[in-house]
């Protein structure tokens, strides 16, 4: 079944296409046009998580469209009122409407509202978080919501209001949460690279801030069990399986399969190494999935950190994922010394490790981070010489120019995977 | 031709920076990230363009190379000799195009990808390990090809694009380089 299902998929492609929209492209590379053959043999192939699996079919759907063109202000305020009058009763006032930049794979609009809810007055600074029709990486608003709910009270993040899982209000399904404070990146400091890579917040913020991105990072991993149980849209992990990395393996190693405009050997070795060393859990955690520098706000004045955003990609699995992202060779730069490396450009890793481990009482076991530098890696060539080429190609962002040269990421840490799967196989 | 590409890449450099970047309304922090995104794309692009048939030759010996990698000798590889006979022909032609070399690349890591997805659990980790070893010269020219747009500050210590081209016997002799 495995080697036909492979086959079918791949038995027509030859030189890849330039224009999406040609039929006879289609023809060559089923990618372009996915029919229900191609889509329910991955399915098979590559069994993931249900909602992933809803997620990522409703994506191969959708594709082959028209060039997407970024709706306007006007029509994502008007879809922003039809969700709105389905959840409140009251009258509402929609002020101050712009775009927000920053984020390499959601639409994120800033709005003021001033609203009645059962007898009490609201009036918030909110941002709407929304899917465009193709993105970077493809994920679950869903998902994300109850990630943030159940982070909530545990760190600081954003206060969820309402979601639209299906785009039935909104343009695209998004989620509307209040719109937290502060800065990603020192105002006064050289601007490191887009998305917040490589930020440098200086030798005197960085112990501030330090403390309390391990301090966070423990809570978030220690979430009890009970408020785990809750989020219904996670397929849900056991100690001593390891059926969860398996299928968080199973789901890039589909998306490349999906998205990928060439085939890459690099690829299929580090998927079966990963599924055939997939060891089985110690501790359920909650993991964020992109913990690092950017991803949270702080104020510049009090710098305390007001809020963790972009839960998207967060799982329910080994909390080594998050350790091994952060510390990251892209994620992080070297101190003023020139010699020692900053995680997160925040703390030197060995030192964030030993506090991390006081802290949550978890151990932190090098061959596991090893397995999951493997799986990081992985998933981010999967994003970046597969998705971000494939959505951009196609038109099918708000930003293509921000993907495709995000996708020049991609060489770089395909190395180090390349590197690394050379040390362990 | 005229225009020619080299034309048309510096005067759409030059309007973008000169009179649409200041145009834009400096709170409108997207169209500006943007528009500095276009600039910088269109620098790469601008001076990558002359190296396109160079680039199309490396990348398509690299693959052979990494192709070799994987020659056993075994029946089962039959669909990837195929691809390799057929990506040596085209290698070894002088008059070969770019799209020829790049279908000729692209089918060979098919056919690799396909393999290593499908040969048995006892042969997964020499056959990785001697793939893995192979594939190293093209992932450093494509950190190479990229190195500008500072993502990966050690890319910057490899040896420049254009050495990286011209070393390959391919693009010295006009000779296949695969045994």
């Amino acid at each position: 079944m495995h080697k036909t299902d492979h086959l079918s998929a791949n038995s027509q492609l030859r030189t890849l296409p330039l224009d999406g929209e040609d039929k006879t492209a289609a023809m060559v590379d089923p990618r372009n046009a996915p029919d229900q053959h191609f889509i329910d043999a991955l399915r098979r192939r590559f069994p993931c998580e249900a909602e992933i699996d809803r997620v990522l079919t409703a994506k191969l759907k959708q594709r082959g469209r028209p060039d997407y063109r970024r709706e306007s202000l006007d029509e994502v305020v008007a879809g922003i009122e039809r969700l709105l009058r389905h959840h409140l009763d009251d009258e509402f006032t929609i002020t101050n409407a712009g775009w927000l930049g920053g984020g390499a794979s959601k639409m994120q609009v800033a709005f003021h509202l001033d609203w009645q809810d059962q007898g009490a007055t609201h009036s918030r600074d909110l941002v709407l978080r929304m899917e465009p029709p193709a993105s970077i990486v493809e994920t679950s608003r869903t998902r994300e919501f109850e990630a943030l709910k159940a982070a909530a009270g545990i760190v600081p993040v954003p206060e969820c209001y309402w979601v639209d899982t299906e785009g039935a209000f909104l343009p695209h399904p998004g989620l509307i949460y209040a719109r937290a404070p502060g800065v990603t990146r020192p105002s006064k400091r050289p601007l490191g690279q887009v998305s917040g890579i490589g930020t440098n917040f200086g030798p005197e913020l960085r112990p501030v801030l330090g403390r309390q991105f391990v301090r966070h990072l423990t809570a978030i991993h220690t979430v009890a069990p009970e408020r785990l149980a809750q989020m219904k849209a996670f397929d849900g992990a056991t100690v001593g399986s390891n059926a969860s990395i398996i299928r968080q393996v199973n789901w890039w190693r589909r998306v490349w399969e999906e998205d990928r405009l060439e085939a890459q050997p690099l690829v299929e070795i580090a998927a079966r190494w990963l599924r055939e060393n997939a060891r089985a859990l110690d501790h359920v955690s909650l993991v964020h999935g992109d913990y690092r520098a950017g991803n949270f706000l702080y104020d510049e004045e009090s710098e305390q950190i007001t809020a963790w955003l972009d839960w998207e990609l967060a799982v329910l699995g080994d909390r080594h994922q998050d350790l091994a992202w952060l510390t990251g060779a892209h994620f992080g730069h070297y101190a003023e010394d020139g010699a020692t490396f900053l995680a997160s450009g925040l703390l030197p890793v060995s030192e964030l490790l030993e506090r991390y481990e006081q802290a949550s009482g978890l151990a932190v076991d090098p061959a596991r981070l090893r397995y999951f530098r493997v799986y990081n890696d992985f998933a981010s060539t999967v994003h970046m010489l597969g998705t971000a080429c494939r959505v951009a190609r196609q038109g099918g962002t708000h930003q293509d120019v921000l993907v495709a040269w995000l996708a020049m990421i991609g060489p770089g840490i395909a190395a180090g995977l390349r590197a690394t799967l050379e040390e362990v196989l | 031709m005229i225009p020619d590409l080299e034309l048309q890449l510096s005067v759409t450099i030059k309007a973008l920076r000169d009179v649409v970047l200041p145009a834009i309304d400096p709170a409108d922090g997207v169209a500006i990230e943007q528009a500095h995104l276009a600039l910088a794309t269109l620098g790469m692009v601008r001076a990558h363009l002359p190296l396109r048939q160079n680039l199309a030759q490396t990348e398509l010996s690299n693959a052979l190379a990494m192709a070799d990698s994987l020659d056993t000798g075994a029946t089962a590889e039959t669909a990837l000799a195929t691809a390799r006979s057929k990506a040596k022909a085209v290698a070894g032609n002088p008059a070969s195009c770019q799209d020829e070399m790049e279908a000729a690349r692209l089918s060979l890591l098919e056919e690799m990808e396909r393999l290593i997805a499908d040969v048995p659990a006892h042969r997964f980790a020499a056959l990785g390990r001697s793939c893995l070893a192979a594939m190293q010269p093209q992932l450093d020219l494509q950190r190479r090809w990229v190195a500008d747009a500072g993502f990966d500050p050690d890319a910057t210590g490899l040896p420049a694009i254009e050495k990286m081209l011209s070393q390959s016997p391919a693009n010295a002799k006009g000779t296949p380089v695969s045994r």
